[in-house]
């Protein structure tokens, strides 16, 4: 409420800049760019290309069709299932295709993010308002520069963050952006960019948001519905960033950031009926400072340096009777020191060789005492990755190849260390053109991967088990692409087809045992599937276009354990549908988008019984965008609503997602 | 007019006899569904199954304890409507054959008459904690409060007439001499039993038995407690009047027979995750603990399953255990007094953990 007059008196104020334009760059000069996927210069798209399955999204695509967070982005990709326990500040985490969030990394601008503690990243804190492309890719991307690390995971989520782009005669910009909506949403935010002398870029941009986070749910609870609201779901989050490239005379180029974020929220927990006491709060806090150097040896060979120092520290606390003096505070720090470097060598043409080493030290720090006189184990891993990649294209062929090798060993203060860990991981994908002037591919892909057990899984109190193996996941992969382009007003087609056979074999679990749960290498997951992704764009008149997109995935995840009661059933948590649609429609007044999400019956325990089926969903939105352009800025106006049918629906059992919501939002660009 | 007013007041007289038949045992008068919906046999038995956290689906099954043959949904929701909600924690029975229900995260007490039509709640306030287990004791029901407290509840009318600090975690409740005695967990930190007496109740004594004690049994005048320990290894032995300790043996579930205790452990091997379960009774008269290496056409998985709970049939003397997978809905294994297996049958819930039989 606080919120609303001063978003009000902001739009007002663009509203009366607006007038002042000329009547003349009001609809000629207005740009409607087509956001979508590669079809700027209707080049054949990535997605289409390459040897493994790959998705992107870019920046104005997420920003038409309403599209507010990573997490939110994640779920448009096929073949992600994204946990999602609602509200700004409920965790969401990406797994690919069932795999389970640990096996996907997350990407920032070329580095890793790593938890060591959690072996999952929480993807809910990562702002999409300094993001320019986010993509997804099965396997690992065709990019033979990358780090050891993107190549060890069965997934990568990718996050490239804006550049700076300046105006003509302008070596500055500035961009300001206010949004708010239902529930208490406020976010402002800033960003400013600075060419100093002709080599090096600057950028600075923060933001705030805040969320009450108190949105109303329908519980269904026998005969009984009733409307709840969800409480103690409040979130303040705070990024900042800052950024420099520079650009050196022989052509060699530095990346580098700082970044912190900090929050603090409430953990509403699971709607518990007849009790919706809740008190426990997160606070966090995260730095992280890295650099990328690129180096061109010589005309076959480059180098890529990297270099990370990452700070986290959570402080989680609950207040309750039943604790000694009624309060409880768990404070965990993490630090990660990480290097790493690629070779890369051209001996001759569709040829790639590189060797990437990166090294890490991971430690943690906890106030968790073990029972009533152990001290906490801190502890301390070193982890050294070494992958060897070789690239080759030969006419319509074209090879990737990797191995990689994992070491790993631990040490912790107090207590029995884990044994080292030795893997080699290997991978392969082939691609074949099928005709010689058309976009129509075959692709297989292979590869092995392993998870290692996180801290929590290893040392959390009584649960971990220090003699844990690495989870091991296999990929199985064969598709079809497509990308067909015409003069006409169909410009463009593009088609994916992928079907899938993955396993998981060790997988680390929370073996039920009589009082005493452990964790243990005792699952087995098999998943066979098929994604299936196409795109369109139309010009429908000479300002008028329309863009769509859609995805659907088929999954069968099954438990394999022999002997289990549950074998051959459905994981929960696994749909057999889902799928998603998005439409961007741009007309010379405004640009309309459209965006549809769906995910089938669902259980939330092995038992397929009515009490744990979580109905199949459909959540719409809708945005509306209408850009100004003056000759001193330009200005953009943004109101979506959010699930516009109401749709009440959870994707993690009493955890209830928002209804329906509105989010304006005023971009004013210098 | 007349001819409605005789009929009326032959109804009375028909109800009032039947009022007075009811106090006697004759089988004939049993009204078989009461105030709900599903019809019960007079042999009754009620299973609470605790359900697994967070998911709202505690529940009670109702079987025939003559036949063993259990109705096929939860009965709680059968009969009331609604979910009985997330972890049920105790199920008690009192003299008149009304249950009571405490259903521990969602914190209330349910009290439901004797074909489980829930008749009044007792919501239990943040500043008690949530509660755990209880006792009857007369008109009045003891239950042990996770904020440290054991609290007294009239049954008449569910109202809280008193309360009683003990240490952090309270967990099983008996009354055993003119004392209610609690073990304090302290989520692993306590060692102690509380002890307060029933006709003052004002002040805890408290004696110390072990590390994170859990379950307190009175047989035959001697006090029993189990626990977790340090290591986890679930020992079990006798509170003695001198306010010592001694230990017994090993057990993770148990339940009271006459003066017989008959004990389940059930451990998992961390090295192949294999769960073996080993049973064994004792004898309170003459101090003795046998092992059971194998009860009489019991079925093979039973020593490879976790049990959750043993209940005794005070009618008959058999005995129930529950076993649990944690995930599906568990199974009741019926033996007879003499440890004959009788049938095996499923539950409508998960976690199976304590049965009340009624007649």
């Amino acid at each position: 409420m606080r919120i609303r007059p001063a978003i009000l008196a902001f739009i007002s104020f663009c509203s009366v800049c607006g007038f002042a334009q000329t009547p003349s760059d009001t609809l000629t000069d207005r740009v409607h760019r087509l956001p979508s996927v590669g079809v700027e210069g209707l080049r054949t798209p990535q997605q289409v290309v390459v040897t493994q399955p790959h998705q992107e999204m870019s920046r104005e695509r997420m920003e038409q069709t309403g599209v507010t967070s990573v997490a939110d982005a994640a779920k448009f990709f096929a073949g992600t299932n994204v946990r999602d326990y609602g509200g700004l500040g409920g965790m969401k985490t990406v797994s690919v295709r069932n795999l389970g969030a640990h096996h996907t990394a997350v990407s920032y601008d070329g580095i890793t993010i790593s938890n060591t503690q959690a072996g999952q990243i929480d993807v809910g804190r990562f702002s999409l308002d300094n993001v320019q492309t986010l993509s997804f890719s099965i396997g690992q991307t065709s990019d033979y520069m990358q780090t050891a690390r993107h190549l060890a995971s069965a997934g990568l989520l990718s996050i490239e963050t804006e550049r700076p782009v300046f105006g003509e005669g302008k070596p500055w910009a500035l961009r300001t952006r206010v949004s708010g909506g239902s529930f208490g949403r406020f976010n402002p935010s800033l960003r400013y960019d600075q060419q100093i002398g002709s080599h090096t870029l600057v950028s600075l941009n923060a933001d705030y948001s805040h969320g009450d986070g108190n949105y109303p749910f329908i519980l269904v609870n026998g005969i009984r519905r009733t409307k709840e609201h969800r409480n103690n779901s409040d979130i303040d989050a705070f990024h900042t960033e800052a950024n420099l490239h520079h650009a050196f005379a022989d052509s060699n180029t530095l990346d580098a950031k700082v970044h912190w974020f900090r929050s603090n929220r409430g953990l509403p927990g699971a709607v518990i009926l007849y009790n919706n006491v809740s008190r426990e709060r997160l606070h966090d806090e995260d730095f992280f400072s890295q650099a990328v150097w690129k180096k061109q040896l010589s005309s076959q060979l480059q180098l890529h340096t990297r270099l990370k120092y990452t700070h986290s520290w959570s402080l989680y606390e609950d207040t309750n009777v039943k604790y000694p003096d009624g309060h409880n505070e768990e404070i965990n720090r993490q630090d990660e020191y990480y290097a790493s470097s690629t070779l890369g060598w051209t001996p001759l043409e569709g040829l790639n060789v590189s060797v990437a080493e990166d090294l890490s030290l991971n430690t943690l720090r906890t106030n968790i005492t073990q029972g009533n006189n152990l001290l906490p184990l801190s502890p301390r891993r070193f982890t050294s990755l070494t992958a060897l990649t070789a690239q080759y294209a030969w006419q319509r062929l074209k090879v990737n190849a990797t191995l990689l090798g994992t070491f790993a060993t631990e040490h912790v203060r107090n207590g029995k260390d884990p044994n080292d860990r030795h893997r080699l991981s290997p991978s392969l994908a082939v691609s074949y053109k099928l005709l010689p002037d058309e976009s129509l591919f075959v692709r297989l892909m292979a590869k092995g991967t392993f998870r290692m057990p996180s801290f929590n899984d290893l040392y959390y109190l009584r649960m971990g088990n220090t003699g844990l193996r690495p989870e091991r996941a296999h990929e199985w992969n064969a598709g079809l692409t497509w990308f067909h382009t015409s003069q006409g007003a169909l410009r463009s087609v593009s088609f994916t087809a992928d079907g899938y056979y993955h396993d998981v074999n060790d997988k680390i679990v929370a073996f039920p045992s009589t009082y005493v749960w452990k964790m243990a290498n005792f699952g087995k997951v098999r998943t066979v599937g098929v994604d299936l992704t196409a795109a369109t764009e139309v010009s429908l008149l000479r300002h008028v276009s329309l863009s769509l997109q859609a995805a659907y995935t088929w999954q069968k995840t099954e438990d394999r354990l022999p002997n289990s009661p549950s074998y051959g059933r459905q994981l929960p948590y696994t749909p057999k549908h889902s799928g998603n649609a998005s439409a961007l429609l741009c007309l010379p007044w405004f640009n309309l988008g459209y965006t549809v999400l769906m995910q089938g019956e669902r259980w939330s325990m092995p038992q397929t019984t009515p009490l744990y089926r979580l109905k199949p969903y459909w959540e719409q939105t809708l945005t509306l965008t209408r850009d100004f352009q003056f000759c001193w800025a330009s200005l953009r106006l943004q109101l979506s609503l959010q699930n516009l049918t109401d749709e009440q629906y959870e994707i993690i059992q009493y955890y209830p997602m928002p209804g329906r919501q509105f989010v304006a939002t005023a971009t004013l660009k210098i | 007019m007349k001819i409605k007013s005789l009929f009326l007041g032959m109804l009375s007289i028909l109800a009032i006899s039947a009022g007075f038949t009811s106090c006697d045992d004759d089988d004939d008068e049993w009204n078989a569904t009461g105030d709900g919906q599903v019809e019960m046999a007079k042999t009754r038995a009620f299973v609470l199954n605790e359900g697994s956290m967070n998911k709202n689906n505690a529940g009670i099954t109702y079987f025939d304890w003559t036949t063993d043959v259990a109705y096929g949904s939860d009965l709680f929701m059968a009969q009331n409507k609604r979910q009985l909600g997330d972890v049920g924690q105790d199920i008690i029975v009192d003299k008149d054959n009304n249950l009571y229900v405490i259903v521990n995260n969602s914190s209330y007490i349910s009290k439901l008459d004797e074909h489980g039509v829930e008749k009044a709640t007792l919501q239990i306030s943040e500043s008690l904690g949530l509660p755990r287990y209880g006792v009857i004791v007369g008109k009045y029901l003891y239950v042990t409060c996770y904020g440290g407290f054991i609290v007294k509840i009239k049954t008449s009318d569910m109202t809280i007439v008193g309360q009683v600090a003990v240490g952090k975690n309270p967990e099983y409740i008996i009354a055993e001499g003119g004392y209610l005695y609690c073990t304090n967990s302290g989520w692993g930190s306590d060692n102690r039993v509380a002890k307060v007496k029933i006709s003052e109740f004002k002040n805890a004594e408290f004696i110390e038995v072990m590390s994170n004690p859990d379950r307190i049994v009175a047989v035959d005048g001697h006090i029993f407690v189990q626990g977790y320990d340090v290591d986890y290894s679930y020992p079990w032995g006798e509170l003695k009047a001198d306010g010592t300790f001694e230990k017994i043996g090993n057990a993770s579930a148990w339940a009271v027979s006459d003066n017989t205790i008959y004990l389940a452990l059930s451990m998992t091997d961390w090295n192949t995750y294999a769960t073996t379960t080993t049973f064994a009774t004792y004898d309170v008269k003459t101090a003795t603990l046998t092992d059971i290496p194998s009860l009489p056409d019991a079925p093979e998985e039973l020593y490879s399953s976790s049990v959750y709970g043993i209940s005794v049939n005070p009618y008959t003397k058999d005995f129930y255990i529950m076993t649990t997978d944690f995930a599906n809905n568990g199974t009741i294994n019926h033996f007879t007094k003499d440890g004959t297996f009788v049938k095996q049958f499923n539950t409508t819930g998960i976690n199976p953990r304590k049965i009340v039989f009624l007649k």
